[in-house]
């Protein structure tokens, strides 16, 4: 018998009709917010040159807003009980110390698609190992950073809930051109070591790691590979939810909050202002310089060949297909071959996560989609955010003449 | 993730096989009292418990309407019309209940915060317990529980374990679980056995080798797909019966060993794809090493029609590995 009907999987259309699967939207999102991150880390190398303070200055406020989350010293105590035991399963036949605190890295881990596994699970040590990371463009100012939101973590998993009782090396790291990322936890009064400050965090350990060989590594993790992530106990995260965890929580982390210590690093406002936007538009640029890059695009996107190379509408559904990847959800106002009008809710656009609003995405991302459209279009074009006070905003690719452009 | 060259995993399996071994062994705990319990529990679940005597205790498991297994649990017949369930999944439990049970007198509390349980077990775990209890265990039955105390302090012992061997479960007053748990630490010493230190060996890789699963393990089996046909009692009504019993005649999936041939399964995360001839025939709930049998082992849920022998690969790098019973020693 015929089949009556075809597959169905979740995906979205491009402007042109082409699908995306959700994997492939995942993926994108990960990488797209490590992009973001990458820039911003730019503007802060810019500002202070010392890789030690800045360094650091977001590993200080990342920690500070991890335990931020937990909510109030008090609160914080009860986090792992309250938290962790009923949205982990973290059975009651644990004990809890900072080991749990393994369990929390490894879920966020994995709900970024950063490809790896536990390696050692028990309550003198934990070690885990990355094979991929999404973030391992940024540099090693991050790595850094992650260590310090791991101390949280462990922190909060402690069995007084303030004050881990282990040393936390990354001893390895992708974004340092390692071959793994490696975190290990060694409990302090078992292996004999101190507390450490903030920029001690990549030692060597004290036991023996262990090395996966490449023919084991894997390339995804495991809700691509699997459609799911299940932690040690058994709790699930499908890809669906993970993929809206990072659309909220990835921005968070590595954008929002290293942005708050990269402000302090700038003279003033306007002045960081200035060079973010510099930043971001130049990263446009580079985005579409090749021939291939924009050739790559059309195809990814499926636009015809009936469409000009300098038609703003390309930029217009890259820009689209940039909002479908991060959920962001919008309307479109004008799709002529003259103007693209995408209407979007201001505080969707800012807010990924409603309680923590990053207003300067609309900044780098009129920058960047503007010095996109001059290489991916032609410099007859331009993108600019109107309304951002507002509670709708547009996002235009329009033709217009720019004599200071950026 | 255990690997073969682990000391101190070896050792704590094979304090396990060979001597007796103790570690903290608390679950969530809810606990059911009313005149409608026995008929609540008999409904939830798939196994008779209007024949589960007071003193004595059922392995047993859960289905939804779909008659596929969401939770395997210990019911412990307490006393006349109460019962305490031992499951991983408290906080869902309750729920679960609440909602198939209107209309009947019963009352429903969580009590893993207020009873700690320590496992003993290993083929010398009763030399171990006439050490550590007041009053001689006895002759007591497997799956039995019984009152006792240990130095004064008052304590339910269970004769069960998640081992396969010869072992007890001690529930005390969790203000009491330091001064517990010390006395077990030297009654196990001078049985000649030790402190388990290794979750993963007590978790996985020694449950593993005999057979025993987890929750995570039954994902989308009806019980007739995963060997536990046994605790199905046909004559009497239950949540998913219907739709268990159709699964029964005409199964899709049934739950199998795997042994791999590498020395590692670093690529190997829970449910990860089986492939036979490269095409996917089901999934691998978890890989582990079994220091008993010395070899990489996991369990999987495989299409019905493969057969024990088939040659299948398992994760993104083509791990191989041979379809055997789930049951490994």
């Amino acid at each position: 018998m015929l089949r009556e009907k075809l597959g169905t999987a979740k995906c979205f259309r491009t402007a042109w009709g082409k699908l995306i699967t959700e994997e492939e939207a995942y993926t994108q999102i990960n990488r797209q917010i490590a992009a973001v991150c990458a820039n911003l880390f730019q503007v802060m190398r810019i500002f202070e040159p010392s890789w030690e303070k800045r360094t650091e200055a977001i590993c200080e406020i990342a920690n500070m807003m991890n335990m931020a989350v937990a909510g109030t010293p008090e609160d914080q105590k009860e986090y792992v009980n309250m938290s962790l035991y009923e949205a982990f399963n973290i059975p009651e036949l644990c004990e809890k110390s900072s080991w749990l605190g393994g369990i929390t890295g490894d879920s966020g881990d994995e709900w970024e698609n950063m490809a790896g596994r536990v390696i050692q699970f028990t309550r003198d040590r934990v070690e885990k190992e990355l094979d991929t990371c999404p973030w391992d463009i940024v540099g090693s100012e991050l790595c850094n950073m992650t260590t310090s939101m791991f101390t949280a973590n462990f922190d909060l998993a402690s069995s007084n809930g303030t004050e881990n009782e282990v040393a936390l090396n990354m001893c390895q790291a992708r974004g340092c051109g390692n071959k793994h990322c490696r975190v290990v936890a060694e409990r302090r009064d078992k292996y004999g070591l101190k507390k450490q400050e903030w920029l001690e965090h990549m030692q060597q350990p004290v036991d023996p790691i262990h090395d996966t060989p490449r023919e084991r590594m894997v390339k995804e993790g495991q809700c691509l590979r699997n459609g799911q992530y299940t932690q040690a106990f058994g709790e699930e995260t499908s890809l669906e939810e993970a993929y809206h965890w990072v659309a909220q929580m990835g921005w968070v982390w590595s954008v929002q909050f290293p942005m708050m210590a990269i402000r302090d690093m700038a003279p003033d406002e306007d002045e960081f202002m200035r060079v973010f936007r510099i930043v971001f538009a130049t990263a446009g640029k580079n985005q579409f310089i090749e021939p291939f890059a924009k050739e790559g695009l059309r195809q990814h996107l499926g636009v015809p060949h009936s469409i000009d190379d300098n038609d703003g509408r390309i930029l217009g559904s890259y820009i689209m297909y940039m909002l479908d990847v991060q959920q962001v959800p919008y309307e479109m106002e004008r799709w002529t071959e003259d103007e693209t009008w995408i209407r979007v809710k201001t505080e969707d656009f800012t807010a990924r996560y409603e309680m923590a609003p990053l207003d300067e995405l609309v900044d780098a991302y009129e920058a960047q989609w503007n010095g996109a459209a001059k290489t991916l279009v032609s410099p007859e074009w331009s993108c600019v955010i109107d309304g951002r006070e507002d509670e709708d905003m547009y996002i235009k690719v329009i033709r217009r003449e720019d004599p200071r452009m950026l | 993730m255990l690997f073969r060259n682990d000391e101190r995993a070896r050792l704590d399996s094979e304090t396990i096989r060979k001597s007796v071994g103790w570690y903290r062994w608390t679950h969530d705990l809810v606990e059911i009292k009313g005149k409608d319990a026995s008929c609540v529990l008999d409904m939830i679940y798939v196994s008779n418990m209007l024949k589960v005597a007071p003193g004595r205790t059922k392995y047993t498991c859960m289905l939804d309407e779909q008659g596929e297994i969401i939770d395997d649990v210990i019911v412990m017949h307490m006393d006349e019309d109460t019962y305490w369930v031992s499951t991983l999944y408290g906080p869902r439990l309750i729920p679960w209940i609440e909602s198939h049970c209107q209309g009947k007198d019963i009352a429903m509390k969580l009590i893993t915060y207020d009873w700690d349980m320590y496992a003993v077990q290993g083929p010398d775990s009763d030399k171990a317990m006439d050490e550590l209890l007041d009053r001689p265990i006895g002759k007591m039955k497997r799956f039995a529980v019984a009152e006792n105390s240990i130095g004064n302090i008052p304590v339910y012992i269970h004769r069960s374990g998640f081992t396969g061997e010869n072992g007890y479960e001690v529930y005390c007053d969790s203000k009491a679980t330091g001064q517990i748990k010390e006395k077990i630490a030297v009654a196990v010493e001078k049985a000649g056995g030790r402190e388990i230190y290794t979750l993963e060996v007590y978790v996985r890789s020694i449950p593993m080798e005999k057979g025993f699963a987890l929750k995570q393990d039954f994902k989308h089996l009806s019980p007739f797909e995963c060997g536990m046909g046994w605790a199905v009692d046909t004559s009497k009504d239950f949540i998913g019966k219907e739709a268990a019993l159709a699964r029964k005649e005409n199964p899709r999936f049934r739950m199998t060993g795997l042994v791999f041939d590498w020395e590692s399964t670093e690529d190997i995360s829970i449910w990860e794809r089986v492939y036979l001839y490269g095409v996917e025939v089901g999934r691998c709930s978890q890989a582990i090493y079994g220091y008993t049998v010395d070899r990489n082992i996991g369990f999987a849920t495989l299409r019905a029609n493969v057969p024990d022998g088939a040659k299948v690969t398992v994760g993104p790098n083509g791990s191989p590995a041979t379809v055997t019973s789930k049951v490994f020693c």
